[in-house]
C-alpha cells in the first residue's frame, strides 16, 4: 500500500515538474499584444462596444488593441495598423507611437466618408496589427 | 490573361483615396523627440498613417480625401520631401506619409 502511495506522489511530482519545465518563465516587463478586437464603435476607455465582424457600408471600422508589459529600455513602440481588402487591396496603414509602462488599449478606425457611390464596398476585410516590426495578429471581417 | 483583362481587373478595383484614419490610446505618448536642423520627416510621437498613390493623383486631390481640403496638399509635401521632388510629379505606387 505504501508502495503505491510512493508511486502516485512521484508520479504526480513529475507531472508537476514537467508541465511547469515546459512554461517559459514570465516577463512581466516585455511589451506584447494580449488581445484585438474589430467593432463598429469604442468606449471610452478605447475598448470596442460593439464588437462585430460583420459591418455595413456605411460603418466606421475600429480596432482596439490591447497591450501588456511595458517599453522596459526602450524609449517607445510603434504599433502599425495594415488595413486591406478582399485578395490584399491596401486601404490604408495607421502608426502610432506609444509608451506604455503597463496595461494599455490602443485605437485604430477608418472611414470612407459616404457620397453617392461611396462607402465600403461588399466583401471581405482584413486589418493586421504589427508590434514593432513583427506580426502580432489578423482580424478578418466583412462588409455586406 | 491578357492586357485588357488585367485592364479590366485593375479598373474594377475600388478606389480607398478617400478613407480618413485615425486613432488614439489609453498609453501615454512618448516625450518628444528633437529633430536635427533641416529634418523635416516625422519622427516621435508624431502619428502619421501611409497613402498610396493611385493613377490620376495629385497631392491637391489626395489632401481633399485626407484633409477635405485640396489647400492642404503642401502639408503632404512637406512630409514627404525625401520621396518628392516635384510637387507635380507623384507615381502611383509611391507609399506617402499623411501627417494627422
Amino acid at each position: 500500500m505504501l508502495s503505491t502511495v510512493v508511486v502516485i506522489v512521484s508520479a504526480l511530482a513529475l507531472l508537476g515538474c514537467s508541465g511547469s519545465a515546459a512554461r517559459p518563465p514570465a516577463t512581466q516587463s516585455a511589451l506584447t499584444v494580449a488581445d484585438i478586437d474589430v467593432g463598429r464603435s469604442v468606449a471610452t476607455d478605447k475598448t470596442i462596444a460593439d464588437k462585430t465582424d460583420t459591418f455595413r457600408p456605411g460603418d466606421t471600422f475600429y480596432v482596439a488593441v490591447k497591450t501588456v508589459g511595458s517599453v522596459g529600455s526602450a524609449p517607445t513602440a510603434t504599433l502599425v495598423a495594415h488595413w486591406s481588402y478582399g485578395d490584399g487591396q491596401r486601404i490604408n496603414e495607421a502608426t502610432q507611437t506609444i509608451a506604455p509602462s503597463g496595461p494599455a488599449v490602443t485605437e485604430f478606425h477608418v472611414s470612407r466618408p459616404n457620397g453617392p457611390g461611396d462607402g465600403w464596398p461588399t466583401g471581405d476585410y482584413k486589418v493586421e496589427i504589427v508590434l514593432n516590426g513583427v506580426s502580432a495578429g489578423t482580424e478578418k471581417f466583412k462588409v455586406q | 490573361m491578357g492586357i485588357f483583362d488585367y485592364w479590366k481587373k485593375e479598373k474594377a478595383k475600388p478606389d480607398f483615396s478617400s478613407v480618413r484614419s485615425g486613432g488614439t490610446s489609453t498609453a501615454p505618448a512618448p516625450p518628444p523627440v528633437p529633430q536635427a536642423d533641416g529634418d523635416s520627416s516625422p519622427v516621435g510621437s508624431v502619428d502619421t498613417h501611409t497613402y498610396v498613390v493611385v493613377k490620376g493623383d495629385s497631392l491637391s486631390k489626395i489632401a481633399s480625401g485626407q484633409y477635405g481640403s485640396a489647400q492642404q496638399w503642401r502639408r503632404i509635401y512637406e512630409a514627404n520631401r525625401d520621396l518628392i521632388k516635384d510637387p507635380d510629379l507623384i507615381y502611383p505606387g509611391q507609399q506617402l506619409r499623411i501627417p494627422e
